[in-house]
């Protein structure tokens, strides 16, 4: 019997009286409760947890990630910009706990497809009726020549990797000369949060603005176009004229290609030359090593999955979400994350119940600050067409171009108010 | 006027779609006004209980959620003058009668930024 088992009956005897009040077998072969296991405890494993709790009360949910605590993703650019505490962003896995789900905190070793089982370091392992594998991002760090992890203490990626990254980059961001140049090196897509570097270099540069007067940020660009493009241009024109600047990778032959981690200066397809006092390197994207090491990713990276219930083809009880998936024309998103999580989780709750999976809504959206009283979104919504997702015509795209000021402030408020919501319907 | 015939394209769009679906979900039944919430909760709060300035929408009379639908079909919003057009008629009631059975009452919050 493996070890999981035996323990699962342990607890099964220990606990027969309040399992007979729930109307459970404690003896003989009665069915017992389906069990899903997840791998990935931020956005999309947790809202996965939730959201089964909610459809399918009646089952099982186990949920591992080797951390209790979770650095987000959205908010971090204002902890590198120094207007946030990293414990602003900080969530955890206590409300799933109280919701009824088993959490575990392990390093995780492995997950085995066909056993829909995880394994973890220790030599534990948990297995299920059904395996979510919420993995999030590895970087490519073959992508850049001269930048690695050996490097991010002196050269932080700051995506976001955990509080000491961005504390990094804030610390260096308040170290450098007045007169200094921050450059950040931007991936081609796809890649976690498109509008991330930009509300970075916005945000830094409003520190710089008050700080470091004479001080700029050039964000050196893969692509030659960028997610709320005329919206940045247009909040940088109006706050911070030439302090930030941008060049695009075809355009300008501005995608890095060669770091030099001691002289922090970086060399671009173009063979130009920038130095940096402040290097910020986002690296190149994969799904995570939970979905390559088990041979579920694409020679790209990246994890195909039916959208209608997030399972893989070709693997029956495996389902992956969240950043780690190919679910174009949803973007890499906290939102979408949490999206694909409930529909997953709903489509698990329908199966296991022997009822059809219903189409529905899907949608993203996503804020970025210009600057702490200058917001601006991107929403879309989507529906099924066939076995892909099709964003809705007529509906979907970005903040008005001309809006005033107030539109601007009022952006920025449901910002801070979108945070407090989306962390609660995803970590209770 | 622009965004009525706007509203009137979207809803031949989706049904065109909803038609044209496939394998995975063939046998699907129309979605319960639960269902739909699922997208509006990680703006709007859990159970539709938000924190902050963007409204709540638990508790709210479903014909003030409609009415609110339309106006951003019409244009109105920030935001929601971008989503409210992906919805029809059908879809809009049933999310007003979802929300205006959660409990509009609001606990602390423990997510503040």
């Amino acid at each position: 019997m493996p070890r999981n088992d035996r323990r699962r009956v342990l607890r099964g005897l220990a606990g027969a009286a309040a399992l007979s009040t729930l109307g459970l077998p404690i003896h003989g072969s009665g069915r017992t409760p389906a069990q899903v296991v997840i791998a990935g405890g931020g956005f999309a494993g947790a809202s996965c947890a939730l959201a089964l709790r909610r459809f399918a009360p009646d089952v099982r949910v186990t949920l591992v990630d080797r951390q209790s605590r979770f650095i987000t993703g959205p908010f971090c650019n204002t902890v590198v910009a120094g207007m946030n505490p990293t414990s602003a962003i900080t969530q955890d896995h206590e409300g799933l706990s109280a919701a009824g789900i088993k959490v575990v905190h392990a390093d995780i070793e492995g997950v085995e497809p066909e056993a829909h089982r995880i394994r973890l370091a220790d030599g534990r392992s948990i297995a299920g009726d059904r395996l979510v594998i919420a993995p999030g991002i590895d970087f490519d760090w073959q992508a850049i020549d001269g930048y690695g992890p050996q490097h991010v203490d002196r050269i932080p990626h700051a995506w976001p990797g955990g509080a000491t990254q961005l504390l990094t980059l804030r610390d260096q961001l308040r170290a450098m000369p007045n007169d200094g140049r921050v450059v950040i090196s931007v991936p081609d897509n796809p890649y976690r949060c498109p509008p991330g570097p930009y509300e970075r270099a916005s945000l830094i540069a409003h520190f710089l603005a008050q700080h470091k007067p004479k001080a700029e940020v050039l964000l050196l660009d893969a692509k030659d176009h960028f997610s709320k493009e005329p919206l940045f241009r247009t909040g940088w024109g109006a706050r911070y004229g030439e302090r930030v600047q941008w060049r695009g990778g075809r355009r300008n032959g501005a995608r890095v290609v060669e770091v030099d981690a001691a002289s922090r200066r970086v060399r671009t397809t173009g063979g130009d030359e920038y130095d940096a006092d402040v290097l910020n390197i986002i690296p190149p994207q994969r799904a995570g090593r939970l979905a390559s090491d088990a041979g579920l990713t694409d020679a790209a990276g990246w994890v195909t999955v039916a959208p209608h219930d997030f399972s893989v083809p070709g693997h029956e009880g495996v389902h992956v979400i969240g950043d780690a998936t190919r679910a174009e024309p949803m973007p890499k998103s906290a939102y979408a994350a949490n999206m694909q999580a409930k529909i997953c989780a709903h489509a698990i709750a329908r199966e296991l119940a022997g009822e059809p999976v219903t189409d529905t809504r899907m949608i993203n959206a996503c804020y970025s600050l210009v600057a702490p009283d200058y917001g601006i979104s991107v929403t879309e919504v989507y529906t099924l067409n066939g076995d892909t997702i099709a964003a809705i015509q007529n509906a979907g795209g970005i903040s008005a171009l001309a809006a005033d000021e107030a539109t601007r402030e009022a952006e920025s408020d449901y910002a801070r108010s979108w945070y407090q919501n989306i962390v609660r319907d995803s970590f209770g | 006027m622009r965004y009525r015939a706007i509203g009137v394209a979207t809803t031949l769009v989706t049904t065109g779609l909803v038609l044209g679906m496939a394998s995975g979900v063939a046998n699907a039944a129309a979605p319960t006004g639960a269902d739909l919430a699922s997208a509006c909760t990680a703006c709007h709060g859990s159970d539709g209980q938000s924190q902050g300035a963007v409204p709540s929408l638990a508790g709210l009379k479903p014909q003030t959620f409609i009415e609110r639908m339309q106006a951003f079909q019409n244009g109105e919003g920030t935001i929601m003058n971008r989503i409210a057009p992906a919805y029809d008629d059908a879809q809009i009631a049933a999310l007003a009668e979802y929300f205006a059975t959660r409990d509009s009452a609001k606990d602390e919050h423990r997510h503040a930024p």
